[in-house]
């Protein structure tokens, strides 16, 4: 029986290994096909990659730059955005967002974001949720072992300062586990889309006989509201709500 | 008659070129017993002028000499135009096609050749009046575009390549004596980018012998296609009305010339031409069809910093040259260049296709000192004969730019820091792929919320917990051994003491002065909760003294613990000493216990 345990054990083992270099050696020929401006031959390994579920903000930049150099810029915003959602603050990743959308034909007037909450959400972006997830623990150790100098030691000196450290600690990682789950909640919740269709009637209400809001053109990025069977409520980024078809989206 | 011949050729010759020129022009097609005219230019004054007419010809007068000079000022241009005409007027008897050889003349003691003159002689009739006469008497009536007056479409080839470049000639032929045209529609070349070849302002009339019959004809419109796209390409037809002269039947009066006018709605046919598209194209094919030469050349190729620089490449040859764009030339970037090319064209229009050369033109300037080098270009062009791409390269060009005669400019320039540049940039591009690691992760994976995720803290947490009780418990349990030792303190000195009695009544003394040593360090030991090793007479004082038990005490303390040490190590013989140790042991520790409690209480 524990004969059987150690060779599933080393199965395992040995499959996770093999599938690693399997990763290095699709991204570096992917990496290589681009710099010999095969970019098709790069999207491919690249989508292979995807297709083994596996991901990363720089993964999703690099299939972003294979579909601008295809032309394919609809496709190249919606990577651009997935590498944006996992590398928030990274700038190369905005630089060819934006340049991606000199491409497209719609032109929205941002509402401005409240600069205490840029600064709030660039900071949450310093760290992924799993670096803040990390931080957590390790803080949570430190502060457990500091109340524990507090209790036990006889020094006064050390009394006080064990106590503010702890309080310092427990700040800290008190505020990385919200970070951590804050990020986490970003990540999963997908309420974002492109749209892929090139020219788009947005509708008042979810029904093909609603009246024309606005017409929305191919490569515009939208929030999901909420949604029917096939069709959803979006909103974009000047405040405008109305009614898409599902199947002209797709989801970020 | 006469009065056709009248209009004939008003002949413009150019004075482009700054060169003599001797030419000699014929009717094309005469019929026999006709007068015509043989006709030779020079642009100067000639002598000797020796022409060998053919067999047959007869020179009825000739060569009449006529000139004619004009001095036109354009712009502050002057150009002055001579022009000195030697006219022959001939007959010829017999059919055929004959040719005069080249006429010669001197000028400024040079001898010129003109070309070739054919013409071509059709039947003709001694009374071609009277009978030309009766025939438009026939037909007066209905007199229509059929065989005697129509107009043709004449293209020089049906099919071509695209951009490949087609003469197209809207010609009429006619019998009658025509005064004029009026309401002309010319085709729609729909398809085709056309280029007109100048026609002079007077449309002249020439005879030409068409399958024996002898036409006049005249030249409306020259063009050059080129065909834009594939395909079969319909030139529409072109539509006009003539004003001709026709034999009237009304019986003459004495004013009447006997001709009336008539206008006449003529079509000509429409011509169809199959274009082939071009093979496929190689790099940098950009449309030029034709036949070219290339030729590149730069004025200087040493110069000092910020001098001009004048770089010209010529395109010359016979194709469409107007549709060549300016080639892409890389200047290092340290050039300024002043302005985009300039053009400079000389194309001309003829039958034979549009020819000329395109040159282009950039002036520039080096900013730094160095060795450059402007790298070749090449041109891409299609032979439609050859049915081929061809490639012409440019010279290329390595210029040594020098430190210029304001070298001590240029020093200063550099220490007031001048001359850093803002970076220039030459073209906008999405950032490079990421390179190296991709930092993977298995899609949906998180710490957060995981399985270890909540087990490190509930560990940390269970630790904790454990960690904290059992050091509770061992501060708890040292606390209870300290009461212990505290409660046992009097009860082993009873003991230690009782000993010590013991010892007296067997006068052991040693043993004596043992007890009462123990008796004494092990009730302060426990009492005061001291480790036996750490137990000595300075301890015990502080110890002591921290616990603010009298001095007096202290002191007596001390001074029965060195008696004893003193007694055990160097015994005297005293005996009733002992007794009184004892007594003295036994009431220090009663008050010791006493004192001490009375401070823990």
């Amino acid at each position: 029986m524990i004969k059987k345990l150690f060779i599933l054990l080393i199965l395992i083992g040995s499959f996770n290994l093999s599938n690693a270099i399997d990763l290095e050696v699709l991204s570096d020929s992917a990496q290589v096909y681009y710099e010999q401006g095969e970019y098709q031959k790069a999207l491919d390994k690249y989508n292979e990659i995807i297709e083994k579920g596996y991901e990363s903000g720089r993964l999703y930049f690099n299939l972003g730059n294979a579909y601008y150099k295809l032309n394919k810029i609809n496709d190249a915003i919606l990577n651009y955005e997935k590498a944006k959602i996992l590398l928030p603050n990274n700038k190369d990743i905005e630089y060819n967002l934006a340049m991606a959308k000199r491409n497209i034909t719609d032109k929205i007037e941002k509402v401005p974001v409240f600069f205490v909450t840029a600064w709030y959400n660039s900071f949450v972006g310093i760290f992924s949720t799993d670096t803040w997830a990390i931080i957590s623990m390790v803080t949570f150790a430190g502060m457990l072992s500091f109340i524990f100098v507090f209790f036990f030691t006889r020094s006064s000196f050390f009394k006080k300062f064990s106590f503010w450290l702890a309080i310092i600690l427990f700040i800290i990682t008190s505020s990385s586990f919200i970070f951590s789950s804050k990020e986490k909640d970003r990540i999963e919740t997908r309420n974002y889309a492109i749209i892929f269709e090139p020219v788009v009637n947005i509708k008042a209400s979810p029904n093909d006989i609603a009246t024309d809001l606005f017409v929305l053109h191919e490569g515009t990025k939208v929030e999901i509201r909420q949604s029917s069977k096939d069709w959803v409520e979006i909103k974009i980024e000047d405040g405008s709500v109305g009614w898409i078809k599902r199947d002209l989206l797709v989801i970020i | 008659m006469k009065k056709i011949l009248a209009i004939l050729l008003t002949i413009v010759i150019g004075s482009i070129f700054a060169q003599v020129s001797f030419s000699g022009v014929g009717p094309g097609a005469v019929a026999t017993n006709q007068r015509f005219y043989l006709k030779y230019t020079a642009n100067e004054k000639g002598s000797n002028l020796n022409m060998q007419p053919p067999s047959g010809f007869k020179i009825l007068t000739g060569p009449n000499v006529s000139y004619n000079s004009s001095t036109t000022y354009i712009n502050g241009k002057v150009t002055s135009n001579t022009t000195y005409t030697y006219t022959y007027i001939a007959i010829v008897t017999k059919e055929g096609k004959y040719t005069v050889p080249p006429a010669s003349i001197t000028i400024g003691g040079k001898v010129y050749k003109s070309n070739k003159i054919v013409i071509d002689v059709v039947k003709g009739n001694t009374n071609t009046n009277t009978k030309s006469n009766s025939q438009n008497t026939n037909q007066s009536s209905n007199i229509s575009s059929g065989q005697n007056l129509y107009a043709r479409i004449i293209v020089d080839k049906k099919s071509a390549y695209v951009g490949e470049q087609i003469t197209a000639t809207v010609k009429i032929y006619t019998k009658y004596d025509i005064r004029g045209f009026q309401d002309a529609e010319y085709p729609s070349w729909n398809g085709f980018y056309k280029q007109d070849i100048p026609m002079p302002d007077q449309i002249s009339l020439n005879k030409e012998n068409v399958n024996g019959q002898l036409y006049y004809t005249a030249v409306l419109q020259k063009v050059i296609l080129q065909a834009q796209k594939s395909g079969e390409l319909t030139i529409t037809p072109a539509m006009f009305e003539v004003v001709a002269l026709v034999k009237s039947n009304r019986r003459r009066g004495f004013f009447d010339s006997g001709y009336d006018q008539k206008i006449v709605r003529i079509k000509s046919n429409s011509v169809k031409i199959s274009v082939k598209s071009l093979p496929p194209a190689p790099d940098g094919f950009k449309g030029a069809v034709g036949n070219f030469k290339l030729s590149s050349n730069i004025d200087k190729n040493k110069v000092s910093v910020n001098d001009a620089i004048s770089l010209k490449i010529n395109i010359s040859g016979s194709g469409n040259l107007k549709l060549i764009d300016n080639p892409e030339l890389n200047f290092p970037p340290d050039f300024e260049l002043f302005d985009e090319a300039k053009i400079n064209d000389k194309i001309s229009n003829s039958s034979n296709g549009s020819s000329g050369y395109r040159e282009f033109e950039y002036v520039f300037a080096p900013r730094h000192s160095g060795t450059y080098l402007i790298p070749s270009f090449d041109f891409v062009y299609f032979n439609p004969k050859l049915k081929k791409y061809k490639t012409l390269q440019s010279q290329k060009f390595t210029i040594e730019v020098g430190k210029g005669n304001g070298d001590t400019t240029e020093i200063q320039h550099v220490s007031a820091g001048m001359s850093k540049e803002d970076i220039k940039y030459l073209g906008k591009d999405i950032r490079h792929i990421k390179i190296g690691n991709l930092y993977l992760k298995k899609k949906g994976i998180y710490i957060f919320g995981s399985p270890l995720f909540i087990f490190v803290y509930l560990f940390l947490i269970i630790i904790f917990i454990i960690m904290f009780v059992i050091i509770r418990k061992r501060i708890k349990d040292n606390a209870n051994i300290k009461l212990m030792r505290n409660k046992k303190a009097s009860k082993m000195a009873k003991k230690h003491l009782k000993n010590a009695n013991n010892s007296l009544k067997t006068n052991n003394k040693n043993q004596f002065y043992e007890d009462i040593t123990k008796a004494i360090f092990g009730y302060i030991g426990d009492k005061l909760n001291i480790p036996t090793f750490d137990l000595s007479k300075e301890n015990i004082r502080e110890t002591l003294v921290s616990h603010s038990v009298e001095n007096t005490l202290i002191d007596e303390l001390i001074s029965i613990i060195d008696t004893c040490e003193f007694e055990r190590y160097a015994p005297s013989s005293k005996e009733g000493r002992l007794e009184e140790i004892y007594k003295s042991a036994e009431t220090l520790i009663n008050k010791l216990e006493k004192q001490i409690k009375k401070i823990n209480v």
